[in-house]
């Protein structure tokens, strides 16, 4: 009984660490980068002001993100996202019960994987995307080295 | 044998309503004549004219409706060439057998100043991307 209760919370364990990865949501990220590229986190500052400098509430404005992977740092309006996620995350209390709204700044690189191939250096970038559909500009590029 | 009285009774009552998902659009309405000013019931077409001016006394009236049976009509603020800002009374007179009433009691209302969207903005690009 007590090894069942064990194994059902290991498993458990599994799923959530599977599931706040998968969320950007994770807390590994200081065993990441000597786990292995599967295991990094991409993180950014969401943004708190619209284009134009005015401010912006960025729970209630950024609907979702969008991550752009590419060989080349020149990303542009014309290619598709690998990936999105949404602007806000609910996390769970310790009460089991209720949630806390937070904003989204982090994504688990593990989910880009299939988007590449080992041995190779890619540039990511992401773009916030507004309630109201429009696209914030790409974020600074930055490598991804899988070699 | 008296003659009926043919001008018509002023008690209009004027009502400007905006609908949000027409742009731009205003409606103006009012209560439909059906008496004489003598009491007796008008049995015979009745036409309405509606006009608005800068002027409270409507003089130099502009036309936003000619010769409708309907009780309201609708327009745009930027068609009829409205003063944004500016304080506009409507009036409506009706017509029955080529005789016109007077003009109703004027209606004001306030042109509203600007009906121009607010523009939708992006966010802003999202800062300090890195790997942990």
């Amino acid at each position: 009984m007590t090894l069942n209760r064990f194994h059902l919370l290991f498993a458990l364990s599994a799923v959530m660490s599977i599931l706040f990865a998968g969320c950007g949501g994770g807390g590994e990220a200081t065993q990441a980068q000597s786990i292995g590229p599967q295991a990094q986190t991409l993180a950014w500052d969401p943004p708190q002001t619209y284009v134009d400098n005015s401010a912006m509430d960025p729970y209630r404005e950024i609907d979702y993100y969008e991550f752009y992977i590419g060989s080349d740092p020149n990303f542009t309006d014309n290619e598709a996202p690998v990936a999105q996620v949404a602007g806000v995350t609910n996390v769970l209390n310790p009460d089991g019960h209720s949630y806390t709204q937070t904003l989204t700044s982090e994504f688990s690189l593990g989910n880009l994987l299939p988007f590449t191939q080992p041995g190779a250096v890619y540039y990511l970038s992401i773009r916030a995307v507004g309630i109201d559909g429009l696209k914030s500009g790409f974020s600074e590029p930055i490598i991804w080295d899988l070699t | 044998m008296g003659r009926k009285i043919v001008m018509l009774s002023l008690a209009f009552a004027l009502a400007i309503a905006a609908f949000p998902l027409l742009a731009l659009a205003e409606t103006l309405s009012w209560n439909a004549v059906t008496t004489y000013t003598d009491g007796s019931a008008i049995t015979s077409p009745v036409t309405y004219t509606a006009v608005w001016s800068t002027s409270s006394s409507l003089s130099s009236p502009t036309t936003l409706a000619s010769s409708i049976t309907t009780t309201s009509t609708t327009f745009n603020i930027t068609t009829a060439a409205m003063p944004r800002g500016s304080t506009i009374y409507f009036g409506v007179r009706a017509t029955v057998g080529g005789v016109n009433s007077a003009y109703s009691t004027p209606l004001s209302w306030l042109v509203p100043a600007s009906t121009t969207p607010v523009p939708a903005l992006a966010p802003s690009t999202p800062g300090n991307l890195r790997l942990q």
